[in-house]
């Protein structure tokens, strides 16, 4: 059994079903039977959640060939993301380096203030 | 519509402007490197066997990297994810086209009674805003979850050009080189400044004198670093296009089968609709003409109707001419398809061998000096 064919006939049935329900709403409320009308409206509109419930299973059944997929390209892709991820880690390596180099920095201008002091008390100690 | 016809202009054009001149900046690089070697006599200022090895690895690498330069990727994956952006676009455009039509169509069953009243109740009124009300929450494709999953799926496909697109392009490379290159320079400084501090004057000038030599290796390095990052990085790119090909290739024809039903689907719905219409205004037109009718439908609604009618029609023919939305799809899967020819160049495989033998002979070049230096 082809699966489209029988898609396709089912459409054309609940058409052909939508077309007669709104065909009998209007007659039915150009008599003026509002609850006849009513009927053929709720009728129309269960045939048309049909219809529409018969196109979306066409997405839904994709659902799970579809998921697979997704989880197969991420896998493929989980290679490039790391070597991504190694040059960043390289480069805040290195970055990491220059901070604690610029920390050292920071003591040599103590080591400066601290030389200068011991300078300038060995001056007064010899008197000069 | 017009949005669907200038995507698939722009991706069609894209899947044919594969860039023949990629090995520009391959050759630029090459260069660049040739250059730093030269310049300044920094070679006279590295060890015999950082000389050596800057004359004689630094060009390999360089002739190497013209067969392996990554950003040979970067315009056709930057063209790749943008029509991956522009089949998204589609794709969900031509669901609220979707929509619109399934409301279109409930709406016109609701307007189609209300026409035939000329004088209508309040209940009449209350049922009628009650109907326009359910019709325009209505959707053709209504499960979140079947909705959420094709948002996943192209945000994969994105996410797999994206990830393609960083490999190819130098940005990481280039910020760990300014990395390396700023470290060199903060020690610099601080050597400068340590000269200034009398009681450690002797050992800043002994650390000055290899700082000179050690920042000319770190040029060599940079750039020998920089050829690596682009042969590792090429290899990745190489390899994720050819393993995602299949999955990525089946998500697009599926997700185009169902942008193609969809467009069909709207067509039906609007020539449904059409149909309808000219049902009810007949059926008007017959009550009106029959004597013993109870009720009269004013001339006011059919105006409306033939109104209705003609933008119906409009939109339906529109549908029917705009450019099919399977040629996006197709543009995409041609773009794919360029991807995967260009990573399985055989051209390719030659720099591979090339390059591993280099990596054999240096790792035996290794040894031995290892051996040298242990005696």
């Amino acid at each position: 059994m082809n699966v489209n064919n029988t898609m396709s006939e089912l459409q054309g049935e609940i058409t052909a079903l939508k077309s007669e329900a709104s065909r009998l709403r209007t007659e039915a409320g150009l008599k003026g039977l509002n609850d006849q009308e009513d009927h053929f409206r709720d009728l129309w509109d269960e045939l048309d959640d049909l219809e529409y419930k018969l196109f979306q299973q066409q997405f839904i059944a994709n659902n799970e060939k579809l998921q697979k997929l997704v989880d197969e390209v991420a896998r493929a892709t989980a290679n490039g993301e790391a070597v991504n991820q190694s040059l960043g880690k390289i480069k805040k390596a290195i970055s990491g380096l220059r901070t604690k180099l610029q920390g050292a920095g920071k003591y040599l201008d103590d080591a400066k203030a601290l030389s200068d002091k011991l300078d300038e008390l060995a001056r007064l100690v010899s008197g000069s | 519509m017009q949005k669907v016809i200038r995507i698939t202009s722009v991706l069609t054009q894209l899947a044919h402007s594969w860039p023949a001149a990629s090995a520009i900046g391959a050759r630029k690089k090459a260069n660049r490197v040739a250059t730093g070697i030269k310049e300044g006599g920094r070679i006279r200022a590295l060890s015999p066997c950082g000389r050596s090895f800057a004359l004689f690895a630094i060009p390999l690498l360089a002739l190497l990297l013209q067969g392996c330069d990554p950003t040979i990727y970067k315009k056709p994956l930057t063209d790749f994810r943008d029509a991956n952006q522009s089949m998204r676009d589609a794709y969900f455009l031509q669901l609220a086209v979707n929509d619109k039509a399934r409301v279109e169509n409930s709406l016109i069953q609701a307007k189609g009674s209300f026409w035939m009243k000329a004088n209508p109740t309040l209940k009449q009124i209350e049922s009628y805003s009650a109907e326009v009300a359910k019709a325009r929450q209505k959707k053709a494709v209504e499960d979140e979850q079947t909705i959420a999953l094709r948002h996943l799926a192209f945000k994969t496909i994105g996410t797999y050009a994206s990830i393609l697109l960083s490999l190819a392009s130098n940005d990481s490379t280039d910020a760990i080189s300014a990395e390396v290159n700023g470290l060199v320079g903060d020690a610099s400084k601080i050597i400068e400044h340590a000269k200034t501090i009398q009681k450690i004057h002797h050992l800043s000038e002994e650390a000055a004198a290899w700082l000179g030599p050690m920042s000319n290796m770190v040029t060599a390095l940079v750039q020998v670093g920089e050829i690596v990052s682009g042969f590792v990085r090429n290899r990745a790119i190489r390899q994720t296009i050819m393993i995602a090909d299949q999955p990525i290739h089946e998500l697009i024809v599926i997700l185009r089968s169902e942008a193609v039903l969809a467009r069909q689907k709207a067509i039906e719905s609007y020539a449904g609709s059409e149909q309808e219409l000219r049902n009810k205004i007949e059926s008007f037109e017959e009550n009106n003409k029959r004597k013993d009718r109870l009720l009269t439908v004013p001339v006011s609604s059919f105006h409306e109707a033939a109104a209705c009618l003609q933008q119906v029609d409009a939109t339906r023919q529109e549908l029917e001419e705009a450019e099919s939305i399977g040629s996006v799809f197709d543009a995409a899967l041609k773009s794919q398809a360029s991807l995967v020819r260009k990573a399985a160049m055989p051209s390719y495989e030659d720099w591979v061998k090339q390059i591993e033998d280099f990596r054999d002979r240096a790792n035996a070049v290794k040894i031995s000096l290892q051996a040298i230096s242990a005696g």
